[in-house]
């Protein structure tokens, strides 16, 4: 009889409790990371916390870019932290989990606002050979890394990918697998789930630090008016450029009496196989102050080239003998149109 | 041979410019046919092509919106689209109210117990709500606030927490009640006020809420969590918290006077060695022990003990609270996908010494769908009356998680010696839980 109604009552509550995909959110059963927040960013003040939902796009997405998938474990409500000093974001942080032969490791990965590795720690990592990628050496290896410099790491296209070109010893290749994917997975994910965050997070950062005196910060949308457009392909004397202008993103930034200080400018730079994102900080005359790219690979020539363009206020077309002198003069005539 | 970026794009420039067409013979030939005089393909920023939008007309005016750090998780996560940069302050204003920075989620389980001993078949139903929000300010997060409360049914349930009145009952219970503020020094020094675990042993670091697996026999402390405030940190080489709470877990009640003072310091949880040392001393409400207390009495102390025992209406009078007091130490070692820990404590139930001792092997696959795990509980009291007594469990539990809304359990509890030569029992438990 006792054994009868053990049996019922089991079959009972296994009945209603048949597993089923359900899109729902779920609790982020990562913890908190808030020592290795400071430990990563030792000149933050504070963090914010940015609470979302991975979910089927960030899976697709990883699976369209990656050649591996999402865990259900990595999916539901996750967060994203910013680390700040005063008022000026440093970067993010984000933890991913990755199953790995010794179970999942649990990775905290600290980026800078142009989403390449500053730092990582393991929040969890059963691995004996934890230690050996703990190491300042290999966190120096991966540091400034991007992700096209990550992805190029890997060889093969199916789940069983293996990192074909970053060797520390033989002995800790499958974690340094783990880990390297996990960086790459993070950066998708961050960059799919957390999209507005990241170009917000980025944009303040850079205008922060270029003007440290910035009181008010304004991101200027659909600055490719027609008239402008006129402008510059007068100026360039073209009306093709190589700055895919779908994704420029340009703030304005004034001081306490609305006097404009500068502006930052973030292009996407494409011409034949180059294909670069530089950042462009401009002073009130629209005259170009400081250009980087956040290409990690960046070679030391085009970085000087770069770097020649300080200063430089490009008036003729006649002064456009690159590529970027060209994309120079156009970010100079959009900023230009915009103290007007 | 490969050309650099610099070369490349030194080549780009349209073929009618003099002096494109030197640069393009100073970088070779081979460069001629990369791209010259065409217009690039626009990319996103994996790489892939995306398809160039014409400018509409309601797309032909500048428009201006300020951006802060209070735009940040303003944007609706599942429309995409453009962002709402509608904050013209960038000097950080207290965060907007809204639903951001929120994990909520729906806990339903329901478990099965047979007890040998019992001879019956009983069932725990519960429902509730996990609610966790992150606050914020211009200067970070200041807070996080945690509500877990449960309504819990038993049916039939012999063996069961004191605030059930009964063994068929309804009971509102609450897990974690608190508000931890964050704002003093980084994470180093935060203030809990609510409803909180006890910071003693294993079960502080890993958490068994909701679960059949459980590192904190009734009989030790005889709280689980509890009301009250806490001080509590992370920092580099260590964590901590230490408690004052009210002495009655679920409940908040005076009667007896009951208090409990806790804390725990231990090693850094994202280790693969975790070491943790506890203390704990109060006054419990804990009737279980009381009775077993008074039964290793002499019987001429226990008549007095007896003539100044009132009970109230309710059964609750300060015979319920029992004065405590406990030592700990606890570890963790895990290596690949093996976990062992074991937890040891000793200390006092008024003057009748105690002596608690748990151990655990667990294991779990790769991707922690399933879990599995055998622990031994050893309770040991010295009664006035007949010396040390002990009681010893076995325990053997397996979990299955498919994904992460449902859960499987399976529990079986042996019991292999019992206080006073009660008998033996058997105890076998299954939980299904699903969490939206």
């Amino acid at each position: 009889m006792i054994m009868k109604r053990f049996v019922i009552s089991f079959a009972a509550i296994s009945c209603i409790a048949v597993p089923t995909t359900v899109d729902a959110q779920t609790y982020c059963a990562l913890r908190d990371p808030v020592k290795h927040i400071y430990v990563m960013f030792p000149e933050a003040t504070s963090y914010r916390s940015i609470v979302k939902t991975v979910g089927d796009e960030a899976r697709e997405m990883v699976k369209k870019r990656l050649p591996f998938d999402l865990h259900f474990n990595e999916l539901g409500r996750h967060t994203l932290y910013v680390p700040v000093k005063g008022d000026t974001p440093l970067g993010v942080v984000h933890v991913r989990s990755e199953a790995s032969k010794w179970g999942m490791v649990e990775i905290a990965w600290a980026f800078d606002t142009d989403l390449r590795v500053k730092d990582f720690r393991f929040q969890r990592c059963r691995d004996p050979k934890r230690k050996t990628l703990e190491s300042a050496m290999f966190r120096a290896r991966i540091k400034g890394a991007d992700f096209s410099e990550l992805k190029d790491l890997f060889r093969g296209k199916s789940k069983n990918a293996k990192l074909a070109s970053f060797k520390i010893s033989k002995k800790t290749d499958d974690l340094s697998n783990v880990v390297i994917r996990s960086a790459l997975k993070t950066m998708v994910v961050t960059e799919v789930v957390w999209t507005e965050d990241l170009r917000t997070i980025s944009l303040l950062a850079r205008s922060k630090n270029s003007f440290p005196e910035v009181d008010n910060i304004v991101l200027v949308d659909h600055v490719y008016t027609p008239n402008v457009i006129e402008k510059v392909t007068k100026r360039i004397g073209s009306k093709k450029s190589s700055i895919i202008r779908e994704t420029v993103q340009i703030v304005r930034l004034t001081n306490g009496e609305k006097k404009t200080l500068g502006f930052c400018v973030k292009t996407d730079l494409k011409a034949g196989d180059y294909h670069d994102m530089l950042w462009w900080v401009l002073d009130a005359n629209a005259a170009i102050v400081k250009v980087e790219s956040t290409n990690s690979r960046i070679d030391l020539q085009t970085k000087r080239e770069l770097e020649a363009l300080a200063g430089r206020h490009i008036k003729e077309e006649s002064g456009c003998a690159t590529v970027v002198e060209m994309a120079a003069a156009e970010v100079q005539v959009v900023c230009q149109s915009l103290l007007k | 041979m490969p050309l650099t970026p610099s070369i490349r794009l030194r080549c780009w420039r349209s073929v009618g410019a003099v002096r494109s067409v030197a640069l393009v013979l100073m970088a070779g030939i081979a460069t001629v046919s990369m791209a010259v005089g065409q217009e690039p393909a626009p990319v996103d920023s994996g790489g892939n092509e995306v398809t160039k939008p014409e400018l509409t007309t309601s797309e032909q005016t500048t428009s201006e919106h300020s951006i802060s750090l209070d735009s940040l998780g303003q944007d609706n996560d599942d429309a995409g689209g453009d962002l709402a940069f509608d904050n013209y302050d960038t000097k950080l204003p207290i965060e907007k109210d809204g639903d951001d920075n929120v994990r909520f989620t729906l806990d339903i389980s329901s478990r099965v117990i047979f007890s040998k001993q019992a001879g019956k078949v009983s069932t725990q139903h519960v429902v509730g709500i996990d609610y966790h929000k992150v606050f914020s300010d211009k200067e970070g997060g200041w807070g996080t606030l945690r509500l877990q409360p449960y309504l819990t049914r038993l049916d039939n349930v012999g063996s069961r927490p004191p605030y059930f009145e009964g063994e068929d009952d309804w009971e509102h219970v609450f897990r974690f009640f608190d508000f931890n503020y964050t704002r003093l020094a980084q994470g180093k020094f935060n203030i809990r006020v609510g409803h909180f675990e006890i910071p003693f042993g294993l079960e502080y670091p890993i958490d068994t809420n909701g679960t059949m697996h459980q590192f904190i026999p009734g009989r030790n402390l005889g709280l689980k969590a509890d009301w009250g405030i806490s001080i509590n940190g992370t920092l580099p080489y260590f964590n901590y918290e230490v408690s004052l709470t009210r002495g009655t877990g679920n409940e908040i009640d005076h009667r007896g006077q009951p208090y409990a003072v806790a804390g725990r310091i231990g090693t850094p949880n994202d280790k693969n060695l975790i070491i943790g040392l506890s203390a704990f001393h109060g006054r419990v409400w804990s009737p279980a022990s009381v009775g077993a207390w008074r039964a290793g009495l002499r019987p001429s102390t226990a008549r007095e003990m007896a003539r100044g025992v009132t009970s109230t209406a309710h059964g609750r009078g300060r015979d319920d609270v029992i004065r405590r007091t406990r030592f700990g130490i606890d570890i963790q070692w895990y290596r690949g996908t093996i976990g062992v820990l074991a937890e040891a404590s000793y200390g006092r139930d008024y003057n009748q010494d105690v002596f608690n001792g748990l151990a655990e092997l667990n294991w779990n696959n790769r991707d922690e769908t399933w879990f599995a795990y055998t622990q031994a509980n050893v309770f040991a009291q010295r009664f006035y009356r007949g010396g040390w007594d002990s009681e010893v469990q076995s325990i053997w539990g397996i979990r299955y998680r498919p994904n992460t809304h449902w859960s499987y359990s399976f529990q079986y509890t042996q019991q292999v010696e019992t206080l006073f030569d009660g008998p033996d029992n058997s105890i076998i438990m299954f939980q299904t839980r699903y969490r939206f």
